[in-house]
């Protein structure tokens, strides 16, 4: 068969466009078709289109605690990758993942009695070790536990809303701290712990979820760095107690406008949005079947836990006894991702594509 | 009116007359097609704007290639007047998208052509159709799939084809 009609390079830059981010592999294999399509796929130009183009930084991986037996036993932070864009890589020894945004990721040294958080950048592997936090009550080993205070990590300029966040992951960064220290309080919230899972930004304002039977929902605002309460007053459902906290994951809804929730009730994984324009509270959104997507019934509820929500992308992560898995609310699409007992998941999204020339295509899979 | 000369008229199945244009492949076909479909190509709009006579020349296109555009125009152009009782929306978002489908059912040079042709036209919608199409089909394969596919020579230097299979090694199967 005769070849194609030649196409101008403008039309090949067309076609790479559509690529898909949550394949970085796809890229690089385009890269090593001739020297013209190399130029064209690692040029900086591409780069930008390619971002503009599909907006949503694709899920790539995501981050865990591993259970490693040893004398005793730790707990490692593993990257496990849900894409071609990372190799398997060592675990981090007794580092904890907190949380992951805008290309980053934040770790906390569970062998460390103080707390200083690391902020590591996968698609780099530049890590930066920030200062100690300051802690008054030195004797108080929990604080290595991670059980009295949460972080999160966001790119700098979210507090403005100046960055569209698509090629921000080598930039100016911060870090969110918000824990029970005796001093000082920026919110009454002494008689509650906060929930390890990691935060949810809206807007510019971070959500943490309150560990309590009282569940409350401790809100951030990054532009003035006021902290306000808000209430979670969930209606019971039948005789077990769904609305206790380890059940309820913090969500984004409406593409990223409303704060929701989604809990799992009996065989439903059921979504709530709540609406402040229009001042009605928490209402239902949504109800996902679960018995329709994976072999499921009432008897597993008790041995399912929602694990973590992916921003943007709209990807739920559940346990259901000893296997990891993604939901995709858009699409429904269920996808097994892991094997094992673990109990949180901070979701890792990035643009990931070849670099500037062909010497820097090495740090694209290192 | 100058921009008239250009444009004739036929009765439409409703009784109405609606205005068309001829286009003019580059091997001195011609199609006679109705405004509102040409215009979705924003090179012929402005062709139609600058008037002229004996038809709009397309001296890059070719007919088998105009033909299947014009076919793709004519389908995503809006319909004048739609009854109230017509399909609903989402029905015939359904049926555009079957279209789609099954419009780019073709081989990789037809597809290539259309690329062309479509940017050469400036037709958005069917750039991205077609442009997503091949990229759907070429993501999947290994760089020396690709090459025999367009027909492309591997013009790396040996030491630039020994870095990169050894800083890629293991990444392909």
């Amino acid at each position: 068969m005769p070849p194609p009609p030649e196409l101008m390079e403008e039309l090949i830059e067309e076609i790479l466009l559509r690529f898909p981010p949550s394949d970085p592999a796809s890229l690089v294999r385009a890269a090593l078709v001739s020297t013209s399509w190399c130029r064209i796929v690692s040029g900086a130009a591409f780069r930008r289109r390619f971002r503009a183009f599909h907006r949503t930084a694709p899920l790539l991986g995501f981050l865990c605690d591993s259970r490693v037996k040893m004398d005793g036993f730790r707990w490692d932070g593993v990257l496990v990758p849900t894409s071609s864009a990372f190799r398997p890589r060592e675990p981090f020894a007794w580092w904890q993942p907190l949380d992951a945004r805008h290309g980053r990721v934040l770790f906390h040294d569970c062998s460390s009695s103080s707390y200083r958080p690391h902020v590591w950048n996968p698609i780099t592997d530049a890590c930066i070790t920030l200062p100690e936090m300051p802690n008054d009550d030195r004797d108080d080993i929990s604080l290595r536990w991670t059980s009295r205070w949460t972080s999160a990590v966001l790119c700098a300029a979210a507090a403005t809303g100046e960055c569209d966040h698509l090629d921000c992951h080598d930039g100016p960064f911060t870090v969110v701290i918000s824990g029970r220290w005796s001093e000082p309080t920026y919110a009454d919230c002494r008689n509650y712990s906060i929930s390890w899972d990691h935060s949810v930004l809206m807007g510019n304002a971070l959500y943490f979820k309150f560990d309590t039977n009282n569940c409350g929902i401790l809100r951030y605002d990054l532009g003035t760095r006021e902290m306000t309460m808000m209430d979670l007053h969930l209606p019971r459902y039948e005789d077990y107690d769904a609305s206790s906290v380890p059940s309820i994951q913090l969500m984004t809804t409406e593409g990223g406008r409303r704060l929701g929730f989604i809990r799992l009730e009996d065989t439903r994984l059921c979504l709530w949005s709540r609406d402040d324009e229009a001042d009605v509270g928490w209402a239902p959104n949504r109800v996902i079947e679960l018995e329709k997507l994976l072999p499921f019934d009432v008897s597993l509820a008790y041995d399912t836990f929602l694990l973590g929500f992916a921003e943007g992308v709209g990807v739920i992560f559940m346990r259901v006894g000893d296997g990891v898995f993604t939901v995709d609310l858009k699409s429904s699409k269920v996808m097994k991702v892991y094997e094992g007992s673990i109990n949180s998941v901070v979701p890792y999204m990035s643009f990931r594509t070849p670099g500037t020339d062909l010497g820097t295509m090495t740090i694209f899979f290192k | 009116m100058a921009a008239a000369d250009s444009c004739d008229g036929i009765s439409t199945s409703g009784g109405g007359w609606e205005k068309t244009v001829t286009l003019v492949s580059s091997d001195d076909a011609r199609f006679e097609v109705r405004e509102a479909a040409a215009s979705l190509s924003q090179t012929v709009r402005r062709m139609i704007r600058a008037g002229g006579d004996g038809g709009i020349p397309l001296p890059k296109v070719d007919a088998r290639t105009l033909s299947t555009v014009l076919e793709y125009c004519n389908k995503h152009a809006a319909v004048p007047a739609p009854a109230p009782e017509s399909s609903s929306a989402e029905a015939a978002a359904v049926d555009l998208e079957w279209f789609d489908k099954e419009l780019m059912h073709v081989d990789l040079a037809t597809l290539c052509s259309l690329i062309r042709a479509a940017d050469y036209l400036e037709v958005a919608g069917l750039l991205d159709l077609t442009c997503k199409t091949v990229a759907d089909m070429i993501k999947s394969k290994t760089a020396e799939e690709i090459r025999q596919m367009f027909g492309i020579q591997n013009d790396f230097t040996p030491e630039e084809e020994e870095q990169l299979s050894r800083e890629n090694a293991g990444v392909f199967e």
